[in-house]
């Protein structure tokens, strides 16, 4: 099927955001409690707004303001975000049998709005849509939705008592936790990994160490266990 | 609260390496296609991942915080309901902070 016997771009686009509403509308929660969660942890409005627009990943931010301090740890938020972003390059691998048209610079820039609901989407897709547009347009919407949640729940913490502000600190946390909670619904395979990851951390957090080399040496202890799982099931 | 310069360096920096995780695997797939067989282990990495850092931070909470997590962990377990769960995990925060302080 070429693109010309296709839907425009266009309209996959609102075909798209269409039927990502739905997530969009309840990313809006995440988004406005994000936007709480950053201005607790010392970010003003723009910054926060800025975090959402560049980086638009819900658990990548979350975990971002657990290392939110004076001096900024660069290291350990780099080696944060690559961990939890690698899923999103197992997402850009499944979507190489879909998108194969248009330049490779277009599909790049479509790429920068890739999630979760919106590559299952095209991974789907049954209806005579261009993939790229559908990619677009439902990241699009989520992308308007997380970023005015954002800036809704930033602004909204100006009329916060100081109290309140301080007890929303932790809030983070609870995210980042519903989070792995739905990771886990969606793989349970992996809990070997993930256990080990978890027992190593706590382990290693009662010595003076670096966070980056906590993460780093829990996540390879995880790893590890899921490689030799994985060759022992083979086997 | 971190001066601008080093925020706004820190976000464009996490900006850029999300943007490299959403091109990169299709960019390496094109190029090789036995990429797939390192599937499980982008499988497993985001999980190893938020494990180790929601672990250390759990460790680190008060028992009312504590308590909160394990609410609203609770609640996203048994309905699997984002809205309900946060709105549990939160309730429990500012009611401990601002009631019972």
């Amino acid at each position: 099927m070429t693109i010309s016997s296709k839907s425009s771009f266009l309209t996959s686009m609102k075909a798209g955001a269409k039927s990502n509403f739905g997530f969009a509308a309840s990313g809006t929660l995440f988004a406005i409690l994000f936007g709480i969660a950053a201005a607790s942890a010392g970010l003003s409005v723009f910054q926060a707004v800025l975090m959402s627009a560049t980086f638009f990943s819900a658990a990548g931010q979350f975990a971002a303001l657990e290392f939110w301090q004076t001096p900024l740890p660069y290291a350990t938020l780099a080696v944060s975000t690559v961990l939890i972003s690698s899923r999103l390059s197992l997402l850009s691998i499944a979507m190489i049998p879909h998108i194969t048209e248009r330049s490779l610079f277009t599909r790049m820039a479509g790429f920068s709005i890739l999630l979760d609901p919106n590559a299952v989407m095209v991974m789907n897709l049954k209806e005579p849509h261009d993939p790229l547009g559908v990619l677009v347009g439902g990241g699009l919407a989520m992308y308007v939705t997380w970023i005015a949640g954002t800036f809704i729940g930033a602004t909204f913490t100006n009329i916060l008592t100081p109290d309140m502000v301080a007890s929303l600190q932790y809030a983070g946390v609870l995210f980042i936790g519903m989070i792995m909670m739905m990771v886990i619904r969606s793989s349970s395979k992996n809990w070997m990994p993930w256990t080990i990851s978890g027992l190593m951390a706590a382990a290693l957090s009662f010595f003076n160490l670096p966070p980056s080399a906590i993460m780093i040496i829990s996540v390879m202890a995880g790893t590890i266990t899921g490689i030799v799982k994985a060759k022992a099931s083979n086997d | 609260m971190t001066d601008t310069a080093s925020a706004l360096l820190a976000i464009f920096m996490m900006g850029a390496i999300a943007f490299a995780c959403r091109t990169s695997g299709y960019l390496i797939g094109i190029q090789f296609k036995n990429i797939q067989k390192y599937r499980p282990l982008l499988e497993a990495l985001p999980g190893c991942a938020l494990m180790t850092i929601l672990v250390p931070a759990a460790l680190k909470g008060s028992s009312l915080e504590l308590g909160a997590l394990a609410f609203t962990l609770t609640a996203m377990w048994f309905t699997n309901n984002v809205l309900l769960s946060s709105i549990i995990g939160i309730s429990i925060l500012l009611a401990g902070g601002v009631w019972l302080v």
